[in-house]
């Protein structure tokens, strides 16, 4: 029977997704786990593969066009399949279906809900009463009515405008303090049951935001005479544009940072880093300032374990595994891969690796569980020639460092003034979960492993 | 305890209520030297006379009425129709008199009555002979609306309707009468309330309420579906009206889930009042929509491949389970 498919949710963070391509055309056969198409999120352009087995009937949303999950994008069935009831069901939702084109005016919110995806629709086969039928033909049931929290109205998860959601679950999101809108549905047409929050409440949980102020960008006042002389071009916000700006307003305004800067002697580490490579130049791999950086953080949160931490509203979070997020710069953003069990890993392991996944963010191939869950982050800007810098908390990490260039400069050793290198940190806390002495003691522990490389093997 | 039918569970309650009580007689058609059309009163006229368990013409208006006069003037009768479908030509009796004497008369005339008889589908008896009335009747403040599953609720609730000071409905399961469980031993005078439920199977993952034939093909889905790790909450409200909301509404609270199984039609009747009122109580503890699982909307075909597509089975109520339980 043909149905209407809504736009998947690729990641547990997308709010809403660009059809970057079709793989497929109008009147393909579909089998599960086909390429059906591209779908460009906030952090990366991710395959869609079919979970049905099918022929594309017909394509709801043109490529180009960004959509909220859930709406409808296609309609699968089987071939000659009679599609219009289907498409009217579409078009009477059209307002809250259809996909807002780039730089179109986003269209209002229809009042009216269209039978979600999935739902049933009265067969022709029902069997009809002799009499006079007395049911009505079966409907999804209708969301309840949005929620509303702190005055501000929930973003939908159905293409209808509202997010839905089972009472049990409403009940439980008051009770738990959880916000529907970031919760993907697994029940009918993307309902959320109870399963989906409480797989929700069984994640760490980061720092509670408040309800997220707009962006700088909506609050922007421009100088009327500048923009009349010389008007501005535009560009439109991408995905990642945009979770870049929530998430960095978010964490700069919720979470209490607070910076700890450290001098180091490059030496050591500079000395190991040239006689790992002496050893690798054969098989003509090579490692980083930055992939020993890397460990030595790794090695570092072992060794002091209350910076390996996230605040999680009514309780701290202590973690048991050191994944370690390194923020890699991409054309239009940045993207944190993360590199597991840093702290069990080789250097070469973790160079290898680190290149392998920077590249993948570049090509925008990242997956969605390379990029999240880690312990703590690092931020290098030494290739600039940025001396030192402070970095951004990655809620709901507990701490980033910063790491600068390394500088040749004099530097005093055993009472003599001789040249050295010097290589300055800073590294940024949250202060609900480590205090001061806490981020320095870490720090100390970190400058001991930087300048004796050889104590990470203790 | 022992173990006897359905069948004999009645006519032991009416025995032993006609004997505690010589007030109590039986009216019906074929209830005396036939022994009853189902059989549910053999022995009665042998142990009681032809006074007190009386052959009727075929004439419901007339034996209905007579009973209800007879209930009003200080007897009390039990009307036992042949089937309950028979009993839409006494309708005018049951609800215009037996339902509302008591009040119209502001409390002059209770009218103690029980009409009994077998409800609902049996094999092949065609649409004017496989009805649910059930709905008909639930919906009438006056009466009360008693159907037991079990024997040894028949017994309990059958001698507790014949004590209540006010008309019964008591709808019997055309099939059930040769089910057998077990039954307190004669004399041990157990009797059952109306408006008490009962959890006849803990689960933990959906409430399912039922009444009549479908109780036994929802235990038999809940032994299947118990191999899969899926644990079924079966509850039978026994009176349907008065209900016991509260056992299932609990019940809802802790499954989150419910499903409503029974051969009424799908329009209406005890089981939508059912959805209504969990909807109402347990709102906040719905992780998924109500639904039903009954006979379909049709009269009731004669054929027996058509009937049995009909009657709710163990497929739709499965389906309906799993439906709620997201796992279709």
């Amino acid at each position: 029977m043909a149905k209407i498919i809504g736009l998947p949710k690729l990641s547990p963070t997308m709010e809403e997704g660009t059809l970057a391509r079709w793989a497929k055309k109008e009147g393909d056969a579909i089998g599960i786990d086909d390429l059906v198409a591209e779908i460009e999120t906030d952090k990366a352009t991710m395959e869609w593969r079919s979970f049905d087995k099918g022929v594309l009937l017909k394509v709801l949303a043109p490529e180009g066009a960004t959509l909220k999950p859930e709406q409808p994008v296609a309609i699968f069935g089987n071939a000659g399949e009679d599609i219009t009831a289907l498409l009217a069901q579409v078009k009477s939702g059209a307002a809250g279906a259809a996909p807002s084109m780039p730089d179109a005016p986003k269209p209002e919110q229809p009042h009216s809900a269209p039978v979600a995806p999935g739902a049933m629709t009265p067969s022709p086969n029902t069997p009809a009463s002799t009499a006079r039928p007395s049911t009505p033909p079966e409907k999804a049931p209708t969301a309840p009515p949005p929620v509303v929290q702190n005055g501000v109205q929930q973003v939908t998860n159905g293409h209808d405008g509202r997010v839905r959601a089972s009472p049990l679950v409403r009940a439980l999101a008051r009770e738990h303090d959880v916000d529907l809108r970031g919760v993907q549905g697994t029940g009918p047409g993307g309902r959320i049951i109870k399963r989906d929050v409480d797989e929700v409440l069984s994640r760490p949980k980061p720092a509670p935001v408040a309800e997220a102020k707009a962006p700088a960008a909506h609050v922007f006042v421009p100088l009327q005479t500048s923009f009349e002389r010389h008007p501005p071009a535009e560009q439109p916000l991408t995905q990642m544009r945009k979770t870049i700006a929530r998430r960095l307003v978010e964490s700069k305004q919720n979470v209490p940072h607070f910076y700890l800067t450290i001098d180091v002697d490059a030496d050591p580490i500079n000395d190991a880093r040239a006689r790992i490579n002496a050893e690798l130049e054969k098989s003509g791999e090579k490692v980083s300032v930055n992939d020993l950086l890397i460990k030595a953080c790794a090695i570092a949160l072992r060794r002091v374990p209350a910076v390996n931490r996230s605040f999680a509203g009514d309780k701290i979070l202590q973690h048991q595994v050191v994944d370690i997020s390194v923020a890699v710069a991409v054309p239009d953003g940045l993207l944190t891969p993360v590199v597991r069990d840093a702290d069990r890993k080789g250097v070469v392991e973790i160079g290898r690796e680190v290149r392998e996944l920077a590249k993948k963010a570049r090509d925008k191939k990242l997956k969605p569980e390379e990029m999240q869950g880690g312990t703590f982050s690092i931020s290098n800007l030494g290739m600039f020639g940025i001396e030192d810098f402070s970095a951004v908390i990655n809620p709901p990490e507990g701490a980033i460092l910063a790491v600068g260039v390394v500088r040749e400069e004099p530097v005093v050793k055993n009472g003599a003034v001789v040249p050295g290198r010097r290589l300055r940190m800073t590294m940024s806390c949250d202060h609900r979960v480590v205090d001061g002495a806490v981020g320095a003691e870490w720090l100390a522990a970190l400058k001991k492993i930087i300048e004796a490389p050889i104590t990470m093997l203790m | 305890m022992r173990e006897i039918t359905y069948r004999d569970a009645l006519k032991e309650a009416m025995a032993e209520e006609m004997e505690r009580d010589p007030r109590v007689f039986v009216m019906g058609e074929e209830v005396g030297h036939y022994q009853g059309a189902y059989k549910v009163t053999r022995g009665l006229l042998d142990q009681f006379g032809a006074e007190r368990v009386i052959d009727t013409p075929i004439a419901e208006a007339g034996f209905a009425g007579v009973g209800v006069g007879a209930a009003m003037t200080g007897l009390r009768p039990i009307i036992e129709f042949m089937t309950w479908n028979f009993s839409f030509v006494a309708f005018d009796q049951i609800v215009n008199n037996a339902a509302k004497m008591y009040q119209m008369s502001a409390g002059q005339y209770p009218v103690p009555i029980v009409f009994r008889g077998p409800n609902a589908s049996a094999r092949q008896v065609g649409a004017q002979h496989s009805h649910a009335v059930e709905p008909f009747y639930c919906n009438v403040p006056g009466l009360a609306v008693v159907y037991p599953s079990t024997p040894r609720d028949a017994k309990g609730l059958l001698k507790t309707s014949i004590r209540d000071d006010n008309p019964v409905v008591f709808l019997e399961g055309e099939t059930l009468y040769n089910v057998k469980g077990d039954v307190p031993d004669a004399g041990e005078d157990e009797t059952i309330p109306l408006g008490q439920a009962r959890v006849v199977r803990e689960g933990r993952h959906v409430t399912v309420v039922t009444w009549g034939r479908p109780f036994y093909t929802v235990l038999e889905v809940a032994n299947r579906l118990s191999g899969e790790g899926i644990e079924i909450e079966v509850i039978d409200p026994r009176s349907l009206r008065p209900l016991d909301t509260d056992t299932i509404v609990q019940s809802v609270k802790k499954t989150n889930r419910c499903v409503v199984v029974h051969e009424h039609w799908p329009y209406g009747g005890p089981g939508a009042e059912i959805v209504d009122r969990v909807t109402r109580d347990a709102f906040d503890y719905l992780d998924a929509p109500i639904l039903r699982a009954t006979n379909l909307d049709v009269p009731m075909p004669y054929a027996l491949h058509l009937e049995n597509k009909v009657i709710v089975g163990p497929d739709r109520i499965e389906k309906t389970i799993r439906d709620v339980l997201y796992k279709s």
